[in-house]
C-alpha cells in the first residue's frame, strides 16, 4: 500500500479519533486512581474532540496546509513541554505517554495522507503496550477490544479506499461509507472470546531478566538494628539475630500472619481490627504474578508455648546484590516458580516470596538470609514496590517440595512439650493405617481438612491458639488453628514440622492475570521436613491444596475466582450486598459452564441430539435478527412517520413539499441523501439515476406549487399542478415507506382541491 | 530513501509478533487477550474473502451498445446474493477496456439481496470489446488474501467509438484534375463509376436501391458508387505496427485515429465527400467516399474497430498496390516524421493524382513521454510545393491541425 496516498475520504476523521480515544481509555485504565483515570479521559477525549473540530474549520479555510501545520506545531511543543514537566516530576512511562497523545493530536491536526493515519495508529498502539504493562484493571481489555475495533475499522477504510481507487468505474451515486469493518471485528471477537476462556494461557518468560523497580536513593533506617558485619560469616551463616526475632511481631516473636499497614489509610492493619473493619481487611495489599499457585511466604516459626508460636534466634548473612540482582545457590528442584510482586500498601521489610529462591531482582543493595531461608529487607517496603524472583521447588506426588540445602536440626522442629497425651494418641490413631511419614502427614492434614469447619470468629484471636480446645471442642477456627493443630500432630508422631505465615495467592484475577492478594489472605499453613525436604502441607479447608492447578483455562480460572470471592465475602459478612452479587455472579456462571459442559459433554455422547439445539440455537438467532430488523424498520420510519403527522393538517404547497421530502425519506432509505448543495431538481436526476421511477415533470410540478410559476395564471392551474403531483406513479416504487406516504397525501388533497 | 508503500500484512504480523512477545515474556494476559483477538483477526480477513464470493451472482444490465471516447455512459451490474450475510468489498471485474483480461472495474462496498449498483462509464479507449463472463473478486477486509470466482454472464458487444476534435482547417483542393473533366458524372451526388453493392444503411439514398437485387434477396440492397469528383477527401490509414510509437490512448496509432475521426466529421460537416483507405490482412479496404452520413458512419464504425497488426507500412504497399488505391482528390497521410517516407509517399499521391496532406507525429514527445518544463506540446504546419505537413506532438491541441 502507497503510504503517501492522500487521506481522500472523510470518513478518516472519525476512524482516526476513535483510535486515539480507544487508545486512551486503554491507556487511563492502568490509572490505579478511578478519579484520576475518569478526568485523564475526558481531558484526553476533550481534546481530541477540540482537534477534530479544529482540523473541519482549517481544512475549509484557504490557506489550510499552512495553518494546520502551525496548529499542529503549537500542539506538539505544547506536547513536548509536558513531557518535559512530566518527565522531571512523574518518571518516563507518564511523560512518555502524554506526549504520545500529544503527538497523535498534533498528527490528526494536519493528517492529509495514509501515513499519518498509520502514525496514530501506531503511537496508540504504543500507549495500549505501555498501560497494559501498568494496568491491574480488567477494564484494560475493554480499552483494547474497542482499539482493536476502531483500528481494524480504519484499516477496513483503507482497505477501502484504497480498492476504489484502483476501480475503472465510479458510482453513478455515492455510496454509504459502510466499509464491513465493525461486521469483521464482531466476527473476530466472537472467535477470539472462546479462544481466550479455554486455551491456556502460557507462564511468562521473562527473557532479558527480573523485572525490579528502581533502588530508593535515600535509604531509611532499617526495621530494627542493623547487626554489626563482624557477626556475619563469610562461609557460613554465623550472624545471630536478635532472640525471639520474629520480622513480623512486635510481640517477642509470637506468630503474627502477614501484617500489612495500609499505607493510604495510615493505620496498622491488625487481623484484630477484620471483624470491625472489613472494607480495609479486604482491600488489595499486593498484586503479584506467578507462574505457580505457591504461597507467598514470609516467615517461620518453630517453637509452641503458650498456646503461641515463637521464632527462635537464627543467623543470618548479610547478601550484596549487584545492581539489585543475586543469584542463590539453590538445590536442584525441577519447577522453576517465577514470581513478580508490587506492594500496594505499605509493608514491614520482610520479602514475601515463593520457597526455595534462586534469583532475586530487589530495589535495594543488601537483604538478609537467615538459615531457615526466610528473608528481610533492610528497610521496611513500600507501598510502589516491585520485585521479582525465582524459585526451585519439587514436585513429589503433586504437593510442591522444598529440598533442603543443608542437613536440618530435627529436634528442634520435633519439640512437642506441650502435646497433650490426648493428642498424642490421636495423632497415633490417626497415622495407626501409615507406614511412611509422607502417608502420615497427608493423613492428618485431610483429617483436618475434612472434620473440621474454618471460620473467621476466632480471627480476634489472632496469635494464640487453643489447641486442645480446638482439636477436641469447637472443631472451628481461622488457619493459625489448623497450622498449629496440624504441626503439632505431626511432631506427635515425630515428623519434624514448622508453621510459615505469609500470603496465600488464591485465585488469579482471570482477565488480568494478576493475584490480587488481600489483607484476609494473610495465612498459615505447615512445612514437614520429610525425605530430606520441606513438603508443604494445607490443613486449613478453606484454602487449596499447595499442589499445581489443574488447568490454565481462563474459564477454569474465572470459575475458581468466583468461587473464592463468594466464599470470601460470604465469610466477612453473609448479610451484605456484597457477598450476595458474588453468590449470583459465582452461580450464574456455573450454571453457564455447565450449560456448556453439558452441550459438550450431549455432542460428544449423542451427536445427533445437536440437530435440536442447533435448530433452536438457529431459531433464537432468527427470532434475534428479525428483532433487530424491526428495530432498525422503527428507527428509520420515524422521519416518515413525522411527515404523516404534518400530512394531516397541510395545505396544498405544504403537500408538494412534503411529497417532496417524502421522496427525500426513499433516498435516504436507498443510501441517496441528498447533498445540502445540490437543487432538488439535481437530486431528483440522482433518483433517477438510480431506478426510482420520478415522473419527468415532477421537478415542474414541485416548483409550480411550492414557489408558485409565472406560467401559472390562477389558483385552479396550481391545484392542478398540485394534483398531478400527488398523482405521480409511484406504486411502482420498491419502497413501500414512500407508498404510504403518497396514499395519505394524495386522501388530504383530496379533501382540499376540487376535482 | 523514502519509504514508498508497506504490506499491510508485514504491518500486521509485526503489530502481533511484538504484542505476543510482550504478553509472553511478561506474561501479561491482558495483551494475550490482545494477541488472539488481532490473530483472530489476521487469520479471518485470509479466510473472508472465500466467503465473500460464495452464493453471489451478477449480470449487466442497462449496458449500452455504443459508446464515445471521453462520453460518460451509466451502467449496471446487478448483484444477488444468496442467505441473510451481506457481502462487503466484492469487486467486480470486466473487459470495458477491451483486454484479454478481466480488470478491476467496480468495488461494491456493501450488497445484499438483490440490487442493481449503477456506475458512471467514461470510456477511455476506443475499440469493439466483447463482454463475456464476468470475474467476482474480494480482498475484503484487509486486503490481506484475494479470492476470484468467475460468473457465468451474457455476452455482450460494446463499440467506443473514437472521439474527435473541432478542426478550424482543413485545405482540401478545390480544383478538377483535366483528366478527370470528362468524367464528372451528370447525375445528382456525382455517381458515375459503380463501385459495389451492400445492404441498406440508415443514410443511405433512396434512388440508390438495387430494387432487382432487392427482390432477390429480400432485404434492402443498394448500390454504391465512387465519387469521380476532385473535391474528395481520403484518409489513408497505416496500421503496421512498426510505423507506431507509444502505446494506448497516447500514442500515435491513437492519435491517428482520432484525427482520421475529426477529420471524416469536418469533412462531412463542410460537405465533401470522405473515404477512407486501409489495409489489414493483405487486402486494401476502401470505404467509397461520399458526404452522405452512412458514409460517415461506416467511417467512424471503422475507426472504431480497427487496430495495429505486424504488416506492411503504407509506404511499401501504397507503391505494390498503387491501383487499388483511389484516384484524385486530396489524401491525408500519416507518418512518423521520416523525410524519405514522406517523399515515397508524395510520389505515391502523384501517380494517383492526389494531393497529400500530411499528419506528422513528433516522434521524440511520444517515445519520451514527458514535455521538457515549458515546452508547450503544439501542432506545426508548413506548406510547400510538395504538400502541406502538419508535425503533431503529444498532447498537442489538434484543433490547430492543418492551421496556414
Amino acid at each position: 500500500m502507497n503510504i503517501h496516498a492522500p487521506l481522500a475520504a472523510r470518513a478518516y476523521d472519525s476512524r482516526m479519533w476513535w483510535v486515539m480515544v480507544a487508545g486512551c481509555a486503554a491507556r487511563f485504565s492502568a490509572e490505579r486512581s478511578p478519579s484520576a483515570a475518569f478526568s485523564g479521559f475526558v481531558l484526553w477525549v476533550l481534546l481530541f474532540g477540540g482537534c477534530w473540530i479544529l482540523r473541519g474549520s482549517v481544512r475549509s479555510a484557504a490557506d489550510a496546509t499552512r495553518r494546520s501545520q502551525t496548529v499542529g506545531n503549537a500542539i506538539a511543543i505544547v506536547g513536548l513541554s509536558v513531557f518535559l514537566l512530566r518527565l522531571n516530576s512523574d518518571g518516563l512511562v507518564p511523560a512518555l505517554l502524554t506526549f504520545l497523545f500529544a503527538i497523535q493530536a498534533a498528527v490528526f491536526v494536519t493528517a492529509t495522507k495514509r501515513l499519518h493515519a498509520w502514525l496514530i495508529l501506531a503511537a496508540a498502539l504504543g500507549g495500549l503496550l505501555f498501560a497494559a504493562a501498568e494496568s491491574r484493571s480488567p477494564l484494560f481489555l475493554v480499552g483494547a477490544v474497542w482499539f482493536t475495533f476502531a483500528a481494524l475499522g480504519l484499516l477496513a477504510l483503507d482497505q477501502r479506499v484504497d480498492r476504489e481507487r484502483s476501480m475503472l468505474l465510479a458510482p453513478s451515486v455515492p455510496e454509504h461509507r459502510r466499509t464491513g469493518g465493525f461486521a469483521f471485528a464482531t466476527i473476530a471477537l466472537l472467535i477470539a472470546v472462546p479462544i481466550y476462556l479455554f486455551v491456556p494461557k502460557p507462564a511468562g518468560w521473562s527473557l532479558g531478566g527480573l523485572q525490579a523497580t528502581a533502588p530508593r536513593q535515600q535509604r531509611e533506617e532499617p526495621h530494627g538494628d542493623r547487626l554489626p558485619r563482624e557477626q556475619q560469616a563469610a562461609d557460613a551463616p554465623a550472624g545471630e539475630g536478635p532472640a525471639d526475632s520474629s520480622p513480623n511481631s512486635a510481640d517477642s516473636g509470637a506468630l503474627q500472619t502477614a501484617q500489612p499497614q495500609l499505607g493510604d489509610y495510615g493505620q496498622t492493619f491488625s487481623p484484630d481490627e477484620v471483624q470491625r473493619d472489613r472494607k480495609n481487611a479486604n482491600a488489595i495489599v499486593l498484586y503479584a504474578r506467578s507462574s505457580h499457585p505457591v504461597y507467598l511466604r514470609g516467615s517461620l516459626y518453630d517453637r509452641f508455648e503458650n498456646d503461641r508460636w515463637h521464632r527462635d534466634s537464627q543467623p543470618f548473612v548479610e547478601l550484596q546484590l549487584d545492581r539489585g540482582a543475586i543469584e542463590i545457590p539453590r538445590a536442584y528442584g525441577e519447577e522453576r516458580i517465577r514470581q513478580s510482586v508490587e506492594l500496594v500498601a505499605d509493608l514491614e521489610a520482610t520479602l514475601w516470596h515463593a520457597p526455595g529462591i534462586s534469583r532475586l531482582r530487589f530495589p535495594d543493595a543488601s537483604i538478609r538470609r537467615y538459615r531457615d531461608d526466610v528473608f528481610i529487607a533492610t528497610q521496611p517496603l513500600r507501598a510502589g514496590t516491585v520485585y521479582s524472583l525465582e524459585s526451585q521447588l519439587t514436585l513429589r506426588d503433586g504437593r510442591y517440595f522444598l529440598v533442603a540445602d543443608e542437613a536440618v536440626d530435627a529436634e528442634r522442629y520435633l519439640s512437642a512439650e506441650v502435646a497433650s497425651e490426648r493428642l498424642r494418641s490421636l495423632a497415633r490413631s490417626l497415622t495407626a493405617r501409615d507406614s511412611s511419614a509422607r502417608a502420615k502427614a497427608l493423613s492428618l492434614e485431610s483429617h483436618l481438612r475434612e472434620h473440621f469447619e474454618y471460620t473467621f470468629e476466632t480471627v480476634p484471636q489472632q496469635g494464640y491458639t487453643p489447641l486442645e480446645r480446638f482439636l477436641f471442642e469447637t472443631k472451628r477456627g481461622h488457619c493459625e488453628y489448623f497450622a498449629s493443630a496440624l504441626a503439632m500432630l505431626l511432631r506427635a508422631v515425630d515428623i519434624p514440622s514448622r508453621v510459615a505465615t505469609g500470603f496465600s495467592l488464591g485465585e488469579p484475577n482471570p482477565v488480568t492475570g494478576y493475584y490480587e492478594v488481600r489483607g484476609l489472605d494473610g495465612h498459615a499453613w505447615v512445612e514437614a521436613y520429610i525425605d530430606g525436604g520441606w513438603l508443604m502441607l494445607e490443613p486449613t479447608p478453606f484454602y487449596p491444596l499447595p499442589q499445581p492447578s489443574g488447568q490454565q483455562q481462563v474459564a477454569a480460572q474465572i470459575d475458581r475466582y468466583l468461587e473464592r470471592l463468594a466464599q470470601t465475602t460470604e465469610l466477612l459478612n453473609p448479610q451484605s450486598l456484597s457477598a450476595s452479587v458474588a453468590s449470583i455472579a459465582r452461580d450464574a456462571w456455573r450454571a453457564t459452564r455447565h450449560a456448556l459442559r453439558v452441550v459438550v459433554t450431549e455432542a460428544r455422547t449423542r451427536a445427533w441430539m445437536l440437530l435440536p439445539g442447533l435448530v433452536a440455537i438457529a431459531l433464537v438467532g432468527a427470532l434475534g435478527y428479525f428483532a433487530a430488523l424491526w428495530m432498525a424498520d422503527w428507527s428509520d420510519n420515524r422521519d416518515v412517520r413525522e411527515v404523516l403527522s404534518r400530512a394531516q393538517k397541510s395545505d396544498s404547497s405544504a403537500a408538494a413539499l412534503l411529497t417532496a421530502q417524502a421522496l427525500q425519506a426513499s433516498g435516504k432509505h436507498r443510501g441517496l441523501e441528498r447533498i445540502e448543495s445540490a437543487s432538488f431538481r439535481e437530486y431528483i436526476e440522482t433518483l433517477e439515476q438510480a431506478g426510482v421511477a420520478v415522473p419527468m415533470d415532477f421537478v415542474e410540478s414541485f416548483d409550480v406549487a411550492r414557489y408558485g410559476s409565472a406560467s401559472v395564471t390562477n389558483a385552479t392551474d396550481s391545484q392542478a399542478q398540485v394534483r398531478a403531483i400527488v398523482e405521480l406513479q409511484l406504486q411502482n416504487d420498491p419502497c413501500p415507506r414512500l407508498r404510504r406516504v403518497l396514499a395519505v397525501l394524495r386522501q388530504r388533497l383530496r379533501e382540499l382541491l376540487p376535482t | 530513501m523514502q519509504v514508498r508503500s508497506l504490506p499491510l500484512g508485514a504491518v500486521l504480523i509485526a503489530w502481533i509478533a511484538v504484542t505476543a512477545l510482550i504478553a509472553l515474556n511478561r506474561g501479561i494476559d491482558l495483551l494475550w487477550g490482545v494477541t488472539i483477538l488481532l490473530s483472530v483477526a489476521t487469520l479471518l480477513a485470509l479466510v473472508l474473502p472465500k466467503f465473500q464470493l460464495r452464493g453471489i451472482s451478477v449480470r449487466r444490465v442497462d449496458f449500452p451498445t455504443t459508446a464515445v471516447v471521453g462520453c460518460a455512459e451509466t451502467i449496471g451490474y446487478e448483484v444477488e446474493v444468496r442467505g441473510w450475510w451481506p457481502r462487503f468489498g466484492v469487486e467486480i471485474q470486466d473487459r470495458l477496456q477491451g483486454q484479454e483480461r478481466a480488470e478491476a472495474t467496480a468495488f461494491l462496498a456493501q450488497t445484499k439481496g438483490r440490487k442493481t449498483h449503477t456506475f458512471r462509464w467514461t470510456p477511455g479507449m476506443r475499440g469493439c470489446w466483447q463482454l463475456r463472463d464476468i470475474a467476482l473478486e474480494s480482498r475484503y477486509p484487509l486486503g490481506l488474501a484475494r479470492s476470484s470466482r468467475m460468473c457465468a454472464a451474457e455476452q455482450r458487444e460494446i463499440i467506443v467509438y473514437p472521439d474527435f476534435v473541432q478542426l478550424h482547417w482543413l485545405p482540401v483542393r478545390n480544383d478538377a484534375h483535366p483528366r478527370f473533366e470528362h468524367m464528372v458524372s451528370p447525375r445528382r451526388g456525382g455517381h458515375d463509376e459503380l463501385f459495389g453493392l451492400k445492404s441498406y444503411a440508415a443514410g443511405d439514398e433512396m434512388r440508390a436501391i438495387h430494387w432487382r437485387m432487392t427482390a432477390r434477396r429480400g432485404e434492402i440492397v443498394v448500390k454504391e458508387y465512387e465519387h469521380h469528383q476532385d473535391r474528395q477527401l481520403w484518409i489513408v490509414l497505416d496500421l503496421a505496427e512498426a510505423q507506431h510509437v507509444g502505446r494506448g490512448v497516447n500514442g500515435s496509432c491513437e492519435q491517428m485515429i482520432r484525427i482520421a475521426h475529426s477529420v471524416a466529421v469536418k469533412a462531412c460537416e463542410t460537405g465533401i465527400p470522405v473515404g477512407l483507405v486501409y489495409r489489414v490482412a493483405d487486402q486494401v479496404m476502401r470505404v467509397p467516399a461520399a458526404a452522405d452520413r452512412a458514409t460517415y458512419l461506416r467511417i467512424r464504425d471503422v475507426l472504431a474497430r480497427i487496430g495495429l497488426h505486424a504488416q506492411l507500412p503504407l509506404v511499401r504497399w501504397a507503391q505494390r498496390f498503387r491501383e487499388q488505391l483511389p484516384s484524385g482528390g486530396t489524401w491525408v497521410i500519416f507518418n512518423l516524421g521520416d523525410a524519405a517516407e514522406r517523399a515515397a509517399l508524395e510520389r505515391s499521391a502523384r501517380q494517383r493524382l492526389a494531393a497529400p496532406l500530411f499528419v506528422e507525429f513528433d516522434k521524440r514527445s511520444y517515445v519520451e513521454g514527458v514535455q521538457q518544463a515549458g515546452d508547450v506540446p503544439r501542432v506545426r504546419t508548413h506548406a510547400s510545393a510538395r504538400g502541406i505537413v502538419s508535425t503533431v506532438a503529444r498532447g498537442a491541441d489538434l484543433s490547430e491541425l492543418f492551421k496556414p
